[in-house]
């Protein structure tokens, strides 16, 4: 779920629910929307309460009727305001569901307008999002970042998780994206952040060129180039940058990765979170290209090739040796 | 606990499935079965299979046995038509209130827009997605979407007002919040 503080919710649970009960009615739904919708009726009583209601009045046999019979007499009629209507309607695409799209889509032509959004995302819930000057965040699950932008500085605080960024050029607003004790700044590019853990940071270059500092030193990346700073330190090494990064379609490539890590990709995904029982399993290598979108695929997986053994509890699934 | 916070949850949706229910059939002991019955096939379902939300399995499971329900009470007296309207519902001691009803939403249809009324007509009587909708009008299917809610938003506050009643189904009594929730 997004949200967007600068700006309280334009929707009413209501209105919130409505969507919803559009959105369900799909004739395919999903997993990721199906995903959002536990959250948010699960989220608040009043949300099933406004849900149930809407979804009886969408089903509702006299809403039919009257559909019916308004089709009836309308067949007699020409209908000539179809046109007028859909150029209108262009310009009424509101915000939906959640995802305040409304305050997000900002006209840029303002001049150098202030604006902030935090935005956060649960497990399995990745969210695609358009800022005022153009700039594109794809938050993986279970990520947060708030973005400020002021006078002639773009800047974007990536608290937890990991972030895909499309930025728009724009020479007189740098760039700058915190991750834990990394720094990002950069003109116009596209780039991952994969925030590890306190000190340990992953950025991926897939456009352009962008300068990570951490502490004193920093390093210039360009195209397909990637660098980790852990404490202070920053290595760098090559990656392919042909492909959107992995987790964009829920895979998580590991070559002899410890089980932390990727576990912690999977925890971005899991409705149950995943924990491992202890530092030592924890700190084991493994490799393969996992569905991390999929958690118990990956689980049964780990258990199939390492022999770890899964204990699904109801809030918790405990990974031991 | 943890047992206990799983119970909670299948409580919750029993509740608030009920509540559907309720509001579909208007009879408090129908909507107790379907329920009951609804919570306990989404148990067991998933049990087999990958479910990613609860409620609306839950949901799409009582919608089943409500259409099962009238289709096994379907009587042979001609009600599918009543005043030229279509109508598929079985309940003879409601068609009274279920035409006032009708004509409730007939006048919530007609102060909408006609792309709103158009749209949402597509939708839910055509069974058209908003996919299909937004190339036939040239719109952005989040556009459509958009429309259709508005409209599902106008007819159910007509809907509301014409039942003129606040439900609050928060207390878990099974069936006094109900009388007079629904008495009109």
């Amino acid at each position: 779920m997004i949200k967007v503080v600068n700006e309280p919710s334009l929707l009413s649970v209501e209105d919130e629910a409505a969507a919803w009960v559009v959105a369900m009615m799909a004739e395919t739904v999903p997993a990721h929307t199906e995903r959002q919708f536990e959250l948010w009726i699960k989220a608040h009583p009043d949300h099933a309460q406004a849900y149930a209601d809407m979804c009886a009045s969408w089903q509702a046999a006299p809403v039919e009727d009257a559909l019916t019979f308004k089709r009836r007499q309308g067949a007699s009629r020409q209908f000539i305001s179809v046109v007028v209507g859909g150029a209108l309607a262009a310009c009424l695409v509101l915000g939906f569901v959640g995802v305040n799209t409304r305050s997000v889509m900002l006209p840029s032509f303002k001049p150098q307008p202030t604006y902030s959004a935090s935005l956060m995302t649960g497990p399995g819930d990745i969210q695609d999002v358009a800022l005022p000057d153009g700039t594109r965040i794809a938050l993986s699950g279970n990520s947060a970042l708030t973005v400020r932008y002021e006078g002639r500085r773009r800047q974007v605080n990536l608290t937890r998780g990991e972030a895909w960024f499309d930025v728009a050029h724009d020479e007189s607003r740098a760039f700058h994206v915190a991750a834990g004790e990394a720094e990002v700044k950069v003109v116009g590019t596209a780039f991952n952040i994969d925030l590890l853990d306190a000190v340990t940071t992953e950025v991926s270059v897939y456009r352009g060129k962008v300068q990570v500092a951490a502490g004193e030193r920093s390093v210039d990346l360009t195209l397909g180039q990637k660098a980790i700073s852990q404490n202070g330190r920053i290595a760098r090494s090559m990656f392919d940058a042909q492909a959107i990064p992995d987790w964009r379609e829920g895979w998580f490539e590991a070559e002899d990765i410890e089980l932390g890590r990727l576990i912690a990709e999977v925890n971005r995904f899991a409705k149950t979170p995943v924990r491992i029982a202890d530092p030592d399993l924890a700190a084991k290598t493994v490799s393969g290209r996992f569905k991390v979108s999929d958690p118990a695929l990956v689980l049964s997986g780990l258990k199939q090739v390492y022999g770890i053994e899964v204990r699904q509890g109801k809030t918790v699934t405990v990974l031991t040796k | 606990m943890e047992p206990q916070r799983h119970d909670d949850e299948w409580a919750a949706i029993r509740l608030i499935v009920r509540r559907y229910a309720l509001s579909r059939t208007r009879q408090p002991d129908l909507a107790d079965d379907i329920a009951q019955q609804a919570v306990l096939n989404a148990i067991e379902y998933q049990q087999n299979h990958i479910v990613i939300s609860l409620h609306a399995l839950a949901f799409r499971i009582a919608d089943n046995l409500i259409k099962g329900h009238y289709r096994r009470l379907k009587p042979i007296s001609d009600i599918s038509e009543i005043d030229g309207m279509a109508c598929a519902r079985p309940l003879p001691d409601r068609i009274t209130e279920d035409r006032a009803e009708t004509r409730a939403m007939l006048e919530a249809l007609n102060k909408m827009p006609p792309l709103r009324r158009d749209v949402f007509m597509r939708r839910r009587l055509d069974g058209q997605s908003c996919e299909d909708i937004g190339r036939a009008l040239n719109l952005n299917p989040k556009a459509i979407e958009k429309h259709i809610t508005r409209a599902l938003v106008d007819l159910h506050a007509a809907r509301r007002k014409w039942r003129e009643v606040e439900t609050p189904d928060k207390t878990i009594k099974p069936d006094n919040d109900i009388e007079e929730g629904w008495a009109s």
